[in-house]
């Protein structure tokens, strides 16, 4: 008897196991949303550069819109478009990503080709 | 058989008894005994016993102190030695000849435990000489102990129940009621422990000399209160509620996070905006090509018109409140009762919201996710299937059918939910209530091609995936225009093994070289471990439950797993045009469901298993497949995230391009809503998928 009761345990647990934890981890993210720190849901801080070398094309229509230089000259961390850290404007860091969807936007939003 | 002062009936019943387990011959009941247990009587009930134990060595008498009817049977059952043990009022209120009834309803021994429960309302039961003032008071407190301790059984207290030796000898030595809760005791830890429990009505006379008195009755009320309290039936179905609200609230959150999307979403607002009630919406869909689908049209006028400039909070509001109430319609459709039923409601809400029809489902916008809508009716048709019978059950089973039909095609599988359910013996959508849908599903067809003639999509419409390779609409007509017949059924049967298989999914089949030289992804391989095994389990699960039971006493969440089959079938065939994973979304939700009912039956089978390396493989599988379709439910989330990010660019460039191609609109009032829907999207704040570790999207996708 006790044997058979163990057994089904396991077989709950083999059943259920997973999902509970799976469930368990959801819980804990909803509770870090609630302090605003949701570990899936954030925003990296981008400089204009970085978002246009990212192809985040929404980062960089709103930084424009609150008043960045479309022309100017922003910090590109290392690792974005090489080992080393870089200073470039939007163009040059959206060329060096070869990414001409944000190329033609930033043209658009004022940036001199 | 208890025995209290039974000298008036004691020995009739040992002989009556004695005769009908004779006649049952040997072959149906090889060896018998009859255990009588003597609770301290005071008249000539133990002599009269000894004397047929003395003459039949199959008669025993266990004496003891009066302790009580619960512990007289509990003393009794623990002492018989049989495989199957059936506990007897001594008064004959059952006839003997009732017992084939009990043997005929039993499970074959080793296959699982049974309960088998005489009972006064089951079909086929009689009552006969019953006042009508004790029928009253059986009811009332019937009822008490299905609101508070065991659901789903009507008569608990009836006298004669047959139950398997593995279920007493689990389940008896931690009974505690000694009174006349004892009954409902068993019972409830009967549902808890997951064993099956059926009920076979009999036939009852009542007898004038009942035990049952007011201070017993009241004293058994607080028994049964207090019964539910220390099993906990409640607590099973409140933690899958819970879980189901995690489940939801994740959903909902990160639907919360994405921008109204532009591509499919942009033109249907724009439309709405031009058009100028909600009834000239409706009506002016009524001709649409290909398609009828007024509801759908008047349903994104109407939250236009709500939403008063607040259109991402209103349509996402929608869309973030259809998930949560399609997670817990499943749940409820569950119907969870016991600790197996809660592991197995675990799996089957990680198959829910693992299944890629599931995110196809959630992906889709439109503004109003009018898939998620399809899957909430057909979730509501199969509770109100499982809900108590009555005109309003009808009413609504088809209101709910009409809205859906006129929403989307897929509507038309609230018909097949509820015809198959009522095939299946769920009955809470009568047969009036299956007319009626059924004459109200002629009328959509009668409207759709004859008053409105819409006909069908037609080939070539969209872009169709094909083997091992994604069509063109040009290359379809080319292909197929002569002869469809070929593409409708590749596209049935790829719906059917996206569902059942994981493979193909959208209707592309990963070349197989792909598998053979380890370059597929891993979550293709995860689809088809989850899909495979779980497949295999429920296809398992319903031969298995139909050879033991047979058709007439499955259990409801059988039943409910029967209904899976036609709906996924139905809408397989329903993609006989082109397969997308949203439209395979209600196949997805039943196949969750299906999966419940066949873990539910898995868990107490591998516990009962007699082979360990058996037990051992099948634990292996199980916990294979439920983490697959944990990962996969995971994944929904990251693909969610990164479907923000995609739908904030589309919005950032959607001016300059609108203005490349020419249909920037000249109208001001539209060039504000498109300028208002932009700001909304860009002021939302999403992660970069740049950033995401690479293995996010070899397991999780996009």
């Amino acid at each position: 008897m006790v044997g058979r009761v163990t057994r089904r345990t396991v077989a709950w647990l083999g059943v259920a196991g997973m999902p509970l934890a799976a469930a368990g981890l959801m819980a804990l993210a909803l509770v870090m949303a609630l302090v605003r720190a949701h570990p899936m849901w954030r925003e990296p801080a981008l400089t204009l550069a970085e978002a246009a070398a990212l192809r985040d094309a929404g980062q960089v229509a709103r930084l424009v819109g609150e008043g960045q230089d479309p022309n100017g000259r922003y910090p590109v961390r290392a690792g974005i478009l090489s080992r080393r850290p870089l200073v470039l404007t939007p163009l040059e860091a959206a060329r060096a990503a070869e990414r001409p969807e944000i190329i033609e936007l930033l043209v658009d939003l004022g940036a001199t080709p | 058989m208890p025995a209290l002062n039974e000298e008036d009936c004691i020995g009739p019943f040992i002989e009556r008894m004695r005769a009908q387990l004779q006649s049952l011959g040997a072959f149906a009941l090889p060896s018998w005994e009859i255990v009588v247990v003597d609770d301290g009587s005071t008249d000539r009930t133990r002599a009269i016993v000894e004397g047929y134990a003395r003459e039949d060595a199959r008669v025993r008498l266990i004496s003891g102190p009066h302790r009580g009817k619960g512990a007289a049977l509990r003393d009794g059952m623990l002492a018989a030695v049989g495989e199957w043990r059936f506990m007897a009022d001594a008064d004959l209120s059952m006839p003997p000849d009732n017992l084939p009834r009990f043997l005929d309803a039993a499970l074959p021994p080793g296959r699982g435990a049974a309960i088998v429960v005489g009972s006064r309302e089951a079909p086929g039961a009689q009552r006969i000489g019953e006042a009508w003032s004790r029928h009253a008071i059986g009811r009332v407190f019937n009822w008490v102990v299905r609101l508070l301790a065991v659901q789903g059984i009507h008569d608990t207290q009836c006298g004669f129940k047959l139950l398997s030796a593995r279920f007493v000898d689990a389940c008896f030595p931690r009974l505690r009621s000694n009174g006349f809760a004892f009954d409902v005791e068993m019972l409830s830890w009967a549902r808890d422990g997951g064993w099956d429990v059926q009920e076979v009505g009999i036939e009852w006379h009542a007898r004038g000399d009942s035990r049952v008195g007011l201070r017993r009755g009241a004293s058994a009320f607080f028994d049964v209160a207090r019964i539910g309290w220390r099993v906990g039936r409640q607590p099973y179905g409140a933690l899958a509620y819970a879980l189901a609200g995690i489940f939801a609230a994740a959903i909902a959150y990160d639907l919360f996070r994405l921008p109204v999307q532009a591509s499919d979403s942009l033109g249907e607002i724009l439309d709405a905006s031009r058009s100028p009630s909600v009834r000239a919406s409706f009506e002016g869909a009524l001709g649409s090509a290909g398609y009828l689908r007024p509801l759908r049209i008047a349903q994104i006028k109407w939250l236009y018109d709500i939403a008063d400039g607040r259109y991402w909070a209103v349509y996402r509001g929608l869309h973030a409140a259809l998930a949560v109430c399609t997670v817990f319609l499943f749940t409820r459709a569950l119907g969870v009762r016991s600790r197996t039923d809660l592991g197995a409601a675990a799996l089957a809400l990680v198959v829910l919201t693992g299944h890629h029809t599931f995110l196809g489902t959630v992906q889709e916008a439109f503004p109003i996710n009018h898939f998620l809508e399809m899957v909430l009716a057909s979730l509501l048709a199969v509770n109100l299937s499982l809900a108590r019978p009555g005109w309003w059950v009808d009413a609504a089973a088809m209101l709910t059918f009409a809205a859906a039909a006129l929403t989307l095609e897929s509507g038309l599988l609230v018909w097949v939910v509820a015809v198959a359910a009522w095939a299946c013996g769920l009955r809470g959508i009568s047969v009036r209530g299956v007319a009626g849908t059924t004459l109200l599903l002629a009328a959509y067809f009668y409207v759709r091609f004859v008053v409105y003639p819409t006909g069908t999509p037609s080939i070539g419409e969209r872009s169709t995936a094909y083997v091992f390779e994604v069509l063109e609409r040009t290359e379809v007509e080319r292909r197929f225009a002569g002869n469809p017949l070929p593409l409708y059924a590749y596209n049935v049967l790829a719906s059917l093994g996206s569902v059942l298989a994981g493979e193909p999914q959208r209707g592309l089949f990963l070349r197989p070289e792909r598998w053979l030289d380890g370059s597929a992804l891993p979550r293709q391989y995860l689809a088809v471990i989850a899909c495979g095994v779980t497949t295999a389990l429920i296809l398992w699960a319903m031969t298995t439950r139909l050879v033991e039971r047979g058709w007439r006493t499955l259990e409801r969440e059988d039943r409910v797993a029967l209904v899976a089959l036609p709906v996924i079938a139905a809408n397989a065939a329903m993609c006989y045009a082109y397969t997308k994973d949203d439209v395979l979304s209600v196949a997805g939700a039943f196949y969750a469901l299906a999966a419940y009912a066949a873990a539910r039956h898995a868990i107490p089978a591998i516990g009962a298993s007699r082979h360990r390396a058996a037990a051992a493989a099948l634990v292996i599988l199980a916990l294979a497949a439920s983490t697959a379709w944990s990962i996969r439910s995971a994944g929904v989330h990251h693909v969610l995230r990164s479907q923000a990010f995609r739908q904030r660019n589309d919005w950032a460039v959607l001016p300059a391009r609108m203005r490349r191609e020419g249909t920037w609109p000249d109208d001001e009032d539209r060039r504000r809503l498109i300028l208002k829907l932009r700001a909304d999207a860009l002021a939302m704040r999403v992660p970069n998928p740049q950033l995401f570790p690479r293995w996010a999207n070899e397991w999780w996708g996009e």
